[in-house]
This record gives structure tokens, sequence and C-alpha cells, in this order.
């Protein structure tokens, strides 16, 4: 019973960042995200932007970078194995997978794989058991933030 | 120590206060050199490391490789391959080989529904993706153990999209397969053991559609030191000192057991434990880094960009650090466990400079990434690092951890 309720916890929090809170779209209500996540959301609040910060069973969490107007321009991700980023990404997944296989696999292990497509950026790292990444909207990011702070 | 005369006096100021007096005027801090005693040894819990060109591993572009061969038999036979130019990586866990490479009829993993398995491992910057068949593994002169391994096929059913970056070949990928020795018994753990949605364990149906699902962590990848009957609480790599230019390549060893034999007892070598995802503390330049972990797996020194160094311009050497002269710099790492701790003064060079060399075993290989310290293959040479399997028991504590 108790892996089926955690499946299920999985299956509404991924359910909602499908319908309200992926890369570009609006930013997910702090009230959906309490429900969902059963208390375990927090929101920082930053000058000009707020980070909505979702820790999801198991210890994965993941933060949503959402801008003055609600519109999430950065998800970052980090936890034993990496979410599905056609949730995360949301309409920016096709343009991700397009650029993906538009360039080879990144073969000898670098600092970080990065993909690039236009205004889309695309980093990954980590080890087996502890991936992280983020993904971002290069030109919305708030001008006192740097790529390198998303955590 | 060697400072270009551009750098200003204010970053020699900070880094000098960073070494914490361990570099003298005189010169950069002496490294540690503890692999000595172990590089000569020899024993069926011994496999040989190569660092540099070989018929796969080492291709250009591809510094700091540490490969070795291990023994594939279908189960319970004495039909066997021996698989060269094996990637050996401490940031994972399980043995996994193209399908090209493997030349061998192993018996396929099957689902409780009778479908096919498959994984997507998923490394920090890289994918394998294939299905699970059992195999007799055999390390050195150790007996065969029995577990399930990964043959490396993009070719296999239809490739979900979370595996879009999948290695091709070994060609491409620049080893015949990788031997995952990490701290762990299995690669993936209770994550993927509860959660259907893990994105790493497929179920694939003879139509080719594979979805993702829960796998038991007995029957998930095994580390085959695990397994082993005795040496089988962890390991030690053994690689030799490397000056500030690199080397054209570079020979250590493999050693399985931690105090099991004559050959493979502790010296000189203090423990500090990993937390359940791998990863300790490391402290760099005033900052707490607290995603930080030891991978022979990956080929330089990885960390936040801090005062003294500078990222390389765009080209084949993007992503690794270019500072204008030899840059000491000095960390310290934390156990997980709150106890003890162990400063590490390193050096990073001009990537550009360092890699014009052609040396293929290079220690001064560093990069950028804000987010970790990957204290990668450079942390190898000159030490013996041990790595104590989660769990298992040795003289120096009980696993998971590293100890150098």
């Amino acid at each position: 019973m108790q892996l089926s309720s955690v499946g299920l916890a999985f299956l509404s929090i991924f359910t909602g960042f499908c319908a309200h809170a992926s890369l570009g779209g609006p930013a997910l209500s702090v009230e959906h995200d309490r429900n969902a996540l059963r208390g375990q959301q927090k929101v920082l609040s930053r000058h000009g932007y707020s980070i909505h910060e979702l820790t999801l069973p198991e210890g994965q969490t993941v933060r949503e970078y959402v801008d003055a107007s609600g519109t999430v321009f950065a998800v970052t991700w980090q936890g034993a194995t990496q979410p599905d980023l056609s949730l995360l990404l949301g309409d920016h997944f096709q343009e991700f997978q397009n650029a993906q296989s538009a360039e080879p696999p990144p073969g000898p292990r670098r600092p970080s794989a990065t993909t690039r497509s236009g205004n889309l950026v695309v980093v990954r790292s980590g080890h087996m058991r502890d991936l992280r990444g983020k993904a971002y909207l290069e030109t919305e990011l708030p001008r006192n933030l740097r790529a390198k702070d998303l955590r | 120590m060697r400072w270009h005369s551009g750098v200003p006096a204010i970053v020699l100021l900070l880094v000098s206060a960073a070494c914490g007096g361990s570099a003298g005027q005189a010169g950069r801090a002496a490294l540690p050199n503890t692999s000595a005693p172990y590089l000569g040894a020899q024993g069926a819990n011994v496999l040989p490391i190569h660092v540099g060109p070989a018929s796969v591993c080492g291709k250009k572009g591809y510094e700091n490789e540490p490969c070795t061969s291990v023994t594939v038999c279908a189960p319970g036979t004495q039909n066997c391959k021996v698989i060269n130019d094996v990637l050996l990586d401490t940031g994972s866990v399980g043995l996994r080989v193209f399908s090209s490479a493997l030349g061998l009829n192993l018996p396929p993993r099957k689902n409780p529904d009778g479908n096919s398995l498959a994984q997507c491992a998923q490394f920090g910057t890289g994918q394998d993706w294939g299905s699970i068949a059992v195999a007799d593994v055999v390390l050195g002169g150790e007996p065969a153990v029995t577990t399930p391994i990964q043959v490396v096929d993009r070719g296999f059913a239809h490739v979900p999209p979370a595996c879009a970056q999948a290695d091709t070949d070994p060609a491409q990928a620049g080893f015949n397969g990788i031997l995952g020795l990490g701290l762990f018994n299995e690669d993936c753990g209770s994550m993927c053991a509860s959660r259907s949605a893990n994105g790493v364990y497929y179920s694939c149906s003879a139509a080719g559609d594979c979805k993702s699902v829960t796998m038991p962590a007995p029957s998930q990848l095994q580390n085959p030191v695990a397994l082993l009957p005795a040496d089988n609480n962890g390991f030690l790599i053994a690689l030799p000192q490397i000056g500030i230019s690199g080397a054209p390549n570079a020979s250590g060893l493999l050693i399985l057991g931690i105090g099991t034999q004559s050959n493979n007892l502790p010296q000189g070598v203090s423990p500090y434990h990993a937390d359940a995802h791998g990863n300790f503390t490391t402290q760099l330049s005033g900052a707490s880094i607290t995603t930080s972990f030891i991978d022979s797996g990956s080929n330089g020194l990885f960390f936040p960009l801090v005062n003294g160094l500078q990222d390389c311009p765009p080209g084949p050497t993007m992503g690794f650090f270019c500072p204008s002269g030899d840059t000491d710099l000095s960390a310290t790492t934390l156990s997980a466990n709150g106890m003890g701790s162990a400063a590490v003064p390193f050096t990073v060079s001009n990537a550009n400079d360092l890699l014009s060399t052609g040396h293929y075993a290079v220690s001064t290989l560093g990069g950028d990434n804000s987010d970790l310290f990957d204290w990668g293959l450079p942390f190898f040479y000159g030490r013996a690092v041990f790595i104590g399997i989660e769990g298992h028991p040795s003289s120096l504590g009980t696993g998971p951890f590293w100890a150098y």
C-alpha cells in the first residue's frame, strides 16, 4: 500500500506540472502545490522573482523560478533519477528533443552536458543516484540572476 | 608558486590564504603519494588499469580515461569472452557492455509480465540504453559472480525519450563497456524499487514499446565486487603520481577487497563517509559544496569557478578551465557522518596548453560546474583511493565511504 500511495503522489505532482507549471507557462498556484505535495512546498521571494521549491517523495527536489508576471522562466531538478523532462519543459520539450537529436551524444565525460536551442538552455550533470539539471529561457532571466546561480 | 604576472595581487593573496599554509614560498604543496606501496601488487584480486590510447579507450580528446578488462560468460558455462577497453567507473554501479563488443548470447531478463527488461542508465552527462541479461562476470582471477548486466544497444526496442542521448557504439563512446564499481550494492536503489516512473528500468513488449517499471533492488544491476565470496567489502585504485605537465599514459591497479589480503591492507589513509546519495561535502574558497563526490569516470576536477581561474574560450575545451598559469588551490573534504576532514591541495592548469601536449594522463585538468564538486580521475594520481561498499564492514569502517 505504501508503494502505491507514493506512486499516486507522484502522478498528481507531475500531472500538476503538465497542466500548470512547465517552463514558459504560468506558475502553479501555491495552493495547488500545497495540496499536491502535502505541505512540502515552500516559496522563496526574491527581488523581481520567486522560487517555488517542491520537495518530492524520496528526496527529489524541483524548483520553478517565476517572474513578476507569474511566468516560469527556469526549472531546476535534483534527485536519484531524472524527472520526466517532457513534463517539466512543457511546450519546450519538443525543441529540446530536436536539439538533442541534432547533436552527438556527449561521449567523453564532461563537467556538464549542455543543450542549446535558440532561447532554451538545458544543462545536466551529477552522477548515478544524484542527477541534477536546469532548464531556462536565456533572455527571460532577471538581470539580478545569473544562470550559474539557478539551483 | 608559478604565477603569471597578469594575475592580480589580490587574487594571489586570496588563493594563498585558501591554501592554509600548506604551500610554501619555495614551491607547490607536496602531493601525497600513497599509491606507491600498492603498485607492485599481484594476486587473483588484482586487475590492471590503463590510461591512454588503446584500441577503443583513450581516443583523441578523451584524456584521463581509466580502462580495464573483464571476462563475461554465459551463466554456468565456459562460453566466455574477454572484454577489453572497459571504463572503470566509481561513479556508477553495474557492468554495461556494448552488444557489438559482447558477441555472446546471454539469457535475457524478463519482467513478470513476460516482456523483456531494458534500462536507460543515467550518468551525470551520458546515457546508455539496452536490454538486461544475466551473465557470469569474472574480475581478475576471482571466482565468477552471476549478475544482471546491461547489453548496451540503441537498436534494442524503441528508445524512450528519456534516453535520447544514449551512446551509439564503442567508437563514439570511447569504451566497449563500463564497469561500475561505486559505493553501493546495486545501481538505482530504493527509488527504482518503489517508483514505476523512475525512467531507468523499462519493460519492453515484443513490438518494442517500452514503459518504465519498478525493479526490486536484488534484481537491479549489482556491484560485482559486492558479490564476491571474499574480497567483497570494497576495493582500492592505485595510480602513479603524474607531474604537472602530465604523461603520455599511465598504468595502475584495481585491487579488490579491503584488508582481506596482504596486498590490500590500508596504509596511510583515513575514511570519509558518503551519504545515501553518494555525496560528501567539499569546502572551497569559503563555499560549502554539499554535492561532492569522487568519480574515476569523470575525466577532470569539476567545481565552481573561483578567483584565479577562468573558463576556456569556445572551442574543443569549452567547459574546462583555462587559467593564465598553473593555479594552486586547496579544498577540504568533509565526511558525511561528521567524522573527519582532509585538506586536499590540487593544481589546475590551462586546458588548452595541457591538451595540446597530446598527454592522456593529466593531473591538473579542471572544469566549471557551478552546482557540485566532482573529484574526477586527477584526484586518483599518486593516491591509493579505497572505496567501501555500503553495508560491508572492513578495518576502515562500514561503507559507503572513500578512504585516502
